[in-house]
């Protein structure tokens, strides 16, 4: 495999295929990257990300999306289950999975919340039916148990009709009586986050993620009933973005993930009752270096061990760079964003991957 | 085998539990079924005697073996089943007990549904009551026979590793085993998945250590309340198939209570493998049955 010399970004970094030495003593490589001005980071995770194929190609395919990540600064992705056809047998899980690309088996069969997919069969990362909670506690309950063989967290998508947190405690509870590991997509609320809190520091095993979205726009921002602000769960408001923002400070939110959830241009150019609920992330997840935290803790959250997952390759973003988002000019087959038009401080300019530089 | 004096010290008059009997107890049963297998004719130690067989739970195979145990020892049996009984015509089970009683039964056999309803036959009954099978809780002749079945085959009941594998939540068979194994000092471990109550998941660690292993018959209903999430996915991971038979000790024996669910928790090939035990367990079910009625009946 090749390699890359990164220097002149912080510390000189050589990349050799997979491995990345960081403060490298190596003076050459099959390709040096000038990388002034910028800054390195090891490469992002996003653990939450719709990739829609196999079965919804209109919206996004898996190279759309890899290729849509790497613009954005991720060298790894999960993919949720719920793409067209779910993953839901072991086929599925070996179609979607690439390097890059880790497959997230559905709990339940076709996500339909009645039967339990064959998860050890599936071995996948984690389980999700996200798209849908998980409705029957009874088997929210076995999932959890049953998932406790394989040590894998069920990452459970708390919504029903915007309603969050009766079943974010009911999953702690559950979570707290079965042993299992929980993990809570996109956490949105400020009572969320306390609850979340609380169940950590009685050592339930649960971890939890915030999008991007959901750190920058409020209710206020669906007043012109724009699909772009459409999503579930929905925007809330300015003081749930302070008690988000806190809970990335304290540890209480491990991750940052995108909730990248590409539609068709047509789907979502509708009156709002019509659009479907999901707005793309992956090459505007950059837009949180502007929030108020430090970034070694923003770095921190875009690079999360989690899913036994570790940091692959580096992302080199230029701090200082404004850009104006253009969806047009996206990777990604999904155009709606509620970014789009807004000037983002801080772009990212490479992704050093396997010997391979992706520039954006 | 005619004469019955050299008897070993029993104190029971019935059975509800393993649970309730001492290794000396065990030991009791087991050596005299063993005895009564040896014998050329079984002693008419029962003649004169009426054992009722009250099997409210559906069953053939544990009915018929104490059928033809007390048989075979000279007893008559009267025999219950739910099916024309008066329970369907709603008696209720304590009522039905005092027939039983009235017809002159000197030891009642209990099959039901509901855990405990042999400790409630015993109340309304006396002493003289034998589980033979309550609801998820106990099963404790089925227990005597597989401790029947190791003697007989291992020569010994102690310092053995035994694995127990399934649906531990629900076996009453794996209640009474465990219990008995544990009494009579051996190690055991049960296997399945966490949903069923088991200690470990992980069979194939466990299977290269154990001198038996015993597979519990998986009910297909379980997957329907998602304590599995397939038969395909639970007879991969915990299924005693040919390549796991390959990894078995060669003088380990393989046990598992009947009926068995070929191609779920066992095989055609461990079915018939040389160190199966599972014909012999339903031939010794009936000596063991034979034993505890004797020294159960016995004044």
């Amino acid at each position: 495999m090749p390699s890359v010399l990164i220097k002149n970004a912080g510390v000189p970094i050589l990349v050799d295929g997979e491995r990345v030495e960081w403060d490298t003593k190596a003076t050459g490589a099959d390709t040096v990257l000038d990388a002034k001005g910028l800054t390195a980071t090891p490469g992002w995770i996003d653990h939450h990300c719709h990739v829609r194929e196999p079965g919804h190609e209109h919206k996004e395919t898996i190279e759309s999306a890899t290729a849509a990540a790497r613009a954005g600064g991720f060298t790894q992705i999960c993919a949720m289950a719920n793409s067209g056809q779910p993953i839901d047998t072991r086929p599925v899980v070996e179609y979607v999975r690439r390097p890059g690309v880790h497959p997230i088996g559905a709990v339940t069969r076709g996500l339909k919340g009645a039967q339990l997919t064959d998860m050890a069969t599936l071995d996948t990362i984690a389980f999700s039916d996200d798209g849908h909670a998980v409705n029957e506690p009874q088997v929210m309950r076995r999932a959890l148990e049953y998932s406790k063989m394989l040590d894998r967290p069920i990452i459970d998508h708390c919504d029903v009709a915007g309603d969050e947190e009766v079943l974010l405690a009911r999953d702690l509870e559950l979570a707290r009586q079965t042993g299992g590991r929980l993990h809570v997509a996109h956490v949105s609320t400020a009572r969320s986050v306390e609850l979340i809190r609380r169940a950590k520091s009685e050592g339930i095993r649960v971890t939890t993620e915030v999008t991007p979205h959901h750190l920058f726009f409020t209710r206020e921002d669906t007043k012109s009933f724009d699909p772009r602000f459409k999503m579930n769960p929905p925007l809330r408001t300015r003081e749930d973005i302070a008690a988000l923002i806190e809970g990335l400070r304290d540890g209480t939110i491990d991750a940052i993930a995108t909730d990248h959830a590409p539609h068709a241009v047509e789907e979502k150019d509708r009156e709002w009752d019509a659009a479907p609920p999901g707005v793309v992330g992956l090459e505007t997840a950059v837009a949180v270096f502007g929030l108020d935290l430090p970034q070694d803790m923003i770095v921190r959250a875009l690079t999360a061990p989690m899913f036994g997952l570790k940091p692959r390759g580096v992302t080199l973003l230029d701090p200082k760079a404004t850009w104006k988002v253009d969806p047009r000019a996206f990777k990604s087959r999904g155009r709606s964003t509620p970014f789009e038009g807004r000037t983002i401080k801080g772009k990212v300019r490479h992704v050093v991957l396997n010997g391979e530089v992706h520039s954006t | 085998m005619d004469r019955l004096s050299d008897l070993p010290a029993w104190s029971h008059a019935g059975l509800l539990e393993a649970a309730a009997l001492s290794r000396e107890d065990i030991f009791s049963v087991v050596s005299l079924a063993l005895q009564l297998k040896s014998a050329e004719t079984p002693p008419p130690a029962l003649r004169g005697r009426r054992v009722a067989l009250l099997f409210v739970e559906p069953s053939t195979r544990t009915r018929l073996s104490f059928a033809r145990a007390v048989t075979a020892l000279g007893g008559e049996v009267i025999d219950f089943s739910a099916d024309s009984s008066s329970l369907k015509k709603g008696e209720g089970l304590k009522n039905t007990v005092r027939t039983v009683r009235g017809l002159g039964a000197d030891l009642i056999v209990v099959r039901h549904l509901s855990p405990g309803a042999a400790h409630h036959v015993r109340r309304v009954f006396g002493p003289h009551v034998i589980n033979a099978g309550d609801g998820g809780h106990a099963h404790p002749t089925q227990a005597l026979g597989d401790m029947t079945t190791l003697k007989e085959a291992l020569g010994r009941l102690d310092g053995l590793k035994v694995a127990i594998v399934g649906d531990i939540l629900h076996s009453r068979v794996a209640h009474s085993d465990i219990a008995a194994l544990r009494t009579l000092g051996n190690e055991v471990t049960t296997v399945g998945p966490p949903t069923l109550g088991a200690e470990t998941h992980r069979f194939d660690a466990v299977l290269p250590e154990v001198d038996v292993v015993m597979m519990l018959r998986l009910q297909l209903e379980r997957q329907g309340a998602n304590f599995i999430p397939s038969l395909g996915e639970y007879h991969r991971l915990f299924g005693l198939t040919p390549e796991r038979l390959r990894r078995l000790k060669p003088q380990a024996r393989i046990m598992a209570p009947g009926p068995v669910n070929p191609g779920v928790e066992i095989t055609e090939a461990a079915l018939t493998d040389e160190r199966s035990l599972i014909e012999t367990q339903v031939t010794n079910g009936v000596w063991a049955r034979m034993a505890l009625l004797i020294l159960c009946l016995r004044s």
